[in-house]
C-alpha cells in the first residue's frame, strides 16, 4: 500500500515535469511549426539556472531557503526564455517553413548547448543543498518537501500558462496565429511578437521543470536527453500541437513510466513508453486530440 | 563544357582512389590507418542514410539497423561458428530484412512522426539489446568477437593481425557502396525517388508506387548500415548498446548535409571533414561538439547545398560582384 502510494506521488511529479517540457514543445510546434529537438536542452539549463542561482546564490538576496529557491526559479526562467528567444530570433526564424531543416538546425543547437553546458560547468552531477526542510506525512507516508514543491509548482504554473492563453489578449492573438498564421497577419497581429513570446514561455516552462527536478536529483550537462524523448511521446500522444492533449499525454506517460519502474525496472519502462509510441504513431498518428494537417 | 568538368572530377576522383589504394605503403602509422577506416565506414553508413534522405525522410535508425547487422554478424560468428566472409553478407542481408516489414507501415508518416518513430525503434532495439543478457551481453555487449579468418589470394596470404587488410576491405566497403549508389543514382529508379519529396501526390497520381520506392530506398540504406555494423563488431571485437544509439544516427544525418546530399560525393566529403577536423582538434574534444553544431547550422543557412556546392555557391557570388 505504502508502495503504491508512493509510486503514485512518484508518478504524479513525473508527469507534471513531463507535462512542463511537452507544453512548451506544443506551444512551439503548433504556433511556430518547429519540432524543437533542443527543447531538453532548455530543460537542463533551467535545472543549471537553478543551480547557479540558489546552491551558488548568484544574484541572490539571501532570506529563508525556501524564498530564495523560489527567486531562483524566476530567474532562472527569465534566462532561459531570453535564450530562447534569441535562438529562435537568429536561428528558426530562417528556417521558417522548412520543417527538415529546422529539425536538423535543432540537432546542432542542441548540440551547441549541451557541449557548452559540459565546458561551463563541468562534467560531474551537481547536487542542491534542499530548500526545504522536512516532510509532508500523510498517515503512514511520507512525501519530501521538494517533491510536494515540485508538485504543487507545477500545477500553479500549468493553471497560470492555460489561464494566460485562454483568457489574455496575448493569449488569443498566439491562438489566432495558431490557427492560420496569414489570416492573424492580415488582423495586424505582428507574428514575429509572437514568435518571441511563444519561444520565451515554452522554454521558460522547459527551464521550471528543470529548475523544480534539481534538488529531487541532480543537476548535469545530459539531464535533457531523456525527458525530451518521452516529452515528444507525450505530445504525440495528445496531439502534436494540442495543449490538452499534452496534459492528458503528460499524465498517461508519467503514470506508465513510474508504475512500470516500480514493478518491472526501469528498462521495461522504457520500453513500455516507446513501443506505446510505435503503436499510436502507425495506428492513429494524430494522437488522442490532434486533427490531420 | 559540361563534359569537361565531369571529366576532370571523374579523373580528380579516380586519382583520389588510386592514392588511398597505395596509401598504406607510406603510411605505416596503425593510429592514421584507424582514423581511415572509421572516416571510410561512416561515409558507408551516411551513404545510406543518404537514400532516406534523398525521398525526404529524417531517418533516426541508421544506427539501430547498424547495431542489428553489428550483433547478428557476431552471433552467427560466435554461436554458429560460421566464417566472417558469410556473416559480412548475411548481416547486410539480415539488417534489409528487418527493415522491409518495418518500412511499410513507418513511412507512411512524414516529417517529425517519421523521426520519432524512427527514435522510438532504435530505443526499443537499445533496450532489447540491454535487456536480453543471455543472447546480446546486457549492457556490457558482446565481447571477444572473432577477426577475419584468413584468406589466400592468388598465392598471397592475407591475415586480418594488423590495420592494414582492414584498411583495405573498409576501401573496398566504401568503393562498393560508392559504386552502387551512383548507378542508383543514374538509374530510373533513383530519379523516380528523387522526385518524391517534391511532388509526392503528382508521383503517385501518374501511377508511381510511392510507398514501394520509400520501402526500396529504406532497405537499401539499411542493408549498408548492416554491412558497415558487421564490420564494425569484426573490427573491434566487440559490439555493445552504447555504439548503436540516435546520436550517431544524428551524426550521419548532420555529415550527410554538411557535405551535401546532392551527389554520392556529398556524404563522404561530409565526413572526411568533420572526422577529420575531430581528429585534428583531439584535445580540444569537448569544444568539438559546440563547433561541429555551429559548422552545421552555418552551412544550413548559407551554403544550403552542402559542402560539396561550396566552390559553385562561391564562383555565384565572386561572378556576381563583379560590375
Amino acid at each position: 500500500m505504502e508502495m503504491l502510494i508512493q509510486t503514485l506521488v512518484n508518478g504524479v511529479m513525473g508527469s507534471l515535469i513531463l507535462i512542463l517540457i511537452a507544453s512548451g514543445l506544443c506551444l512551439i510546434f503548433g504556433i511556430m511549426h518547429i519540432v524543437n529537438f533542443a527543447h531538453g536542452e532548455f530543460y537542463m539549463l533551467g535545472g543549471f539556472g537553478a543551480w547557479l542561482f540558489f546552491d551558488r546564490q548568484l544574484l541572490s538576496f539571501g532570506g529563508p531557503p525556501t524564498l530564495r529557491y523560489l527567486w531562483a526559479i524566476i530567474l532562472s526562467m527569465i534566462f532561459v526564455a531570453f535564450l530562447g528567444i534569441i535562438v529562435e530570433k537568429y536561428i528558426f526564424r530562417r528556417f521558417r517553413d522548412d520543417l527538415k531543416a529546422t529539425i536538423i538546425v535543432a540537432f546542432g543547437i542542441m548540440m551547441i548547448l549541451q557541449a557548452s553546458a559540459l565546458v561551463g560547468f563541468g562534467a560531474t552531477d551537481k547536487a542542491f543543498g534542499s530548500p526545504f526542510s522536512g516532510y509532508l506525512s500523510l498517515g503512514a507516508i511520507a512525501i519530501s518537501g521538494e517533491r510536494f514543491a515540485a508538485i504543487v509548482c507545477g500545477v500553479v504554473i500549468i493553471i497560470l500558462m492555460y489561464f494566460f492563453i485562454l483568457r489574455t489578449r496575448l493569449g488569443k492573438a498566439m491562438r489566432a496565429v495558431a490557427q492560420d498564421t496569414e489570416a492573424a497577419l492580415v488582423q495586424g497581429i505582428n507574428i514575429n511578437v509572437i514568435f518571441s513570446l511563444c519561444m520565451g514561455i515554452g522554454c521558460a516552462l522547459a527551464a521550471v521543470g528543470g529548475a523544480l527536478v534539481g534538488p529531487i536529483f541532480y543537476v548535469n550537462a545530459y539531464m535533457g536527453v531523456e525527458p525530451i524523448m518521452k516529452a515528444f511521446v507525450v505530445v504525440i500522444l495528445g496531439g502534436l500541437g494540442s495543449l490538452p492533449g499534452a496534459i492528458l499525454g503528460g499524465f498517461i506517460i508519467g503514470m506508465t513510466e513510474s508504475f512500470v519502474t516500480t514493478y518491472l525496472g526501469s528498462h521495461m519502462a522504457m520500453l513500455a513508453v516507446f513501443l506505446l509510441l510505435i503503436a499510436i504513431l502507425i495506428f492513429k498518428p494524430t494522437g488522442f486530440f490532434g486533427h490531420e494537417e | 563544357m559540361k563534359n569537361k568538368s565531369f571529366g576532370f572530377k571523374a579523373a580528380l576522383v579516380a586519382l583520389i582512389i588510386v592514392l588511398c589504394f597505395l596509401a598504406p605503403l607510406v603510411v605505416k602509422d596503425p593510429y592514421l590507418l584507424h582514423i581511415a577506416i572509421t572516416i571510410f565506414i561512416w561515409s558507408v553508413l551516411t551513404l545510406g542514410i543518404r537514400t532516406t534522405l534523398i525521398i525526404g525522410h529524417l531517418n533516426a535508425a541508421q544506427a539501430s539497423f547498424m547495431g542489428m547487422g553489428a550483433y547478428f554478424s557476431a552471433l552467427l560468428a560466435m554461436k554458429l561458428k560460421l566464417s566472417f566472409w558469410i556473416c559480412l553478407p548475411a548481416a547486410g542481408l539480415g539488417a534489409a530484412l528487418l527493415s522491409l516489414p518495418l518500412g511499410y507501415p513507418i513511412l507512411r508518416l512524414k516529417g517529425a512522426y517519421f523521426v520519432m518513430i524512427t527514435f522510438a525503434i532504435t530505443e526499443v532495439f537499445r533496450h532489447i539489446w540491454m535487456m536480453w543478457k543471455s543472447l546480446f551481453g546486457g549492457p556490457q555487449g558482446l565481447l571477444g568477437i572473432p577477426r577475419p579468418g584468413k584468406i589466400e589470394l592468388a598465392g598471397l596470404t592475407i591475415a586480418f593481425t594488423s590495420k592494414v587488410p582492414f584498411y583495405y576491405l573498409a576501401l573496398i566497403l566504401l568503393l562498393l557502396t560508392l559504386l552502387i549508389m551512383y548507378r542508383l543514382d543514374r538509374s530510373r529508379m533513383g530519379l523516380t525517388m528523387r522526385a518524391i519529396p517534391q511532388t509526392e501526390l503528382l508521383a503517385e497520381s501518374v501511377g508511381v508506387p510511392v510507398i514501394r520506392y520509400k520501402v526500396m530506398a529504406f532497405v537499401i540504406g539499411s542493408f549498408f548500415a548492416g554491412l558497415a555494423g558487421s564490420f564494425w563488431a569484426h573490427y573491434f571485437t566487440y559490439a555493445s548498446p552504447w555504439d548503436f544509439t540516435w546520436m550517431n544516427s544524428q551524426y550521419m544525418l548532420m555529415y550527410a548535409v554538411i557535405g551535401g546530399m546532392g551527389t554520392v560525393l556529398g556524404p563522404i566529403i561530409g565526413c572526411v571533414v568533420m572526422l577529420g577536423l575531430d581528429e585534428l582538434f583531439r584535445p580540444f574534444k569537448q569544444y568539438m561538439p559546440i563547433f561541429m553544431g555551429a559548422v552545421l547550422i552555418i552551412v544550413l543557412l548559407y551554403v544550403p547545398g552542402g559542402l560539396i556546392a561550396l566552390p559553385q555557391r562561391l564562383r555565384a557570388t565572386f561572378s556576381r560582384r563583379k560590375p
